[in-house]
């Protein structure tokens, strides 16, 4: 079967639900898979990428070490939205190492399958 | 090779139609559906770039008494079907 490029648009910010979560899981099912999919954070997902993120008040630890851990699996880089970034009043040196600005409109185009999270 | 687009939350609490301004390209297809729908019942798509066909599933505008401005179209759920085979991929914004 012809494989397929796979592009994953987190869109939800990282406490308060598990989007973020299941969004990386299905990238890892990918990449273990032998197909790493493209990962991109919009909207609200971009803040899932603020660096120095710690468990929260009930100890759940959130999304900030799979996300360290996505380049061992060939995920990388982590892209970013620019409009969702700069509307958040993000700085680029708040962010993990390993993210890179994408155009939102360029990536959905050239991939052929596109799951939102 | 054009993507088709769904919105199914309200244009008035969420700020998802900014977001996919900046995310269609030309010759892509807007379907409004759910809570979405009442994106077409005012002013909400006024600002939405050119060259996006927009839709809005007219079961939805039903049940929510929902009257379509004319900047989309209605289209019943076999043609949503219909949307879905011609277009090359489907992104969810919800």
């Amino acid at each position: 079967m012809e494989s397929k490029s796979i592009l994953v648009i987190v869109r939800h910010p990282p406490h308060g639900s598990s989007w973020v979560r299941e969004g990386l899981e299905t990238a890892l099912v990918g990449a273990a898979l032998g197909q790493p999919p493209t990962l991109l954070f919009s909207g609200d997902g971009v803040l899932a990428l603020l660096a120095q993120q710690q468990r929260g008040a009930l100890g759940q630890k959130g999304s900030a070490a799979m996300l360290e851990g996505l380049s061992l699996y060939d995920i990388e880089p982590l892209w970013y939205d620019q409009y969702s970034f700069e509307s958040r009043g993000i700085d680029v040196e708040q962010l993990i190492p390993g993210c890179q600005q994408g155009c939102i409109a360029e990536m959905i185009a050239r991939h052929d399958v596109v799951m939102s999270f | 090779m054009s993507t088709l687009h769904l919105v199914n939350r309200s244009p008035f609490a969420t700020r998802i139609l900014d977001e996919l301004a900046a995310a269609v390209c030309e010759g892509d297809h807007v379907l409004l559906i759910e809570d979405g729908v009442y994106a077409a019942n005012g002013t909400a798509l006024d600002d939405f770039p050119g060259g996006v066909e927009l839709w809005v599933l007219e079961e939805d505008c039903i049940s929510r008494g929902v009257a379509p401005s004319d900047a989309s179209r209605r289209v019943s759920m076999a043609g949503f079907v219909d949307l879905t085979a011609t277009t090359h991929r489907t992104v969810s914004w919800f």
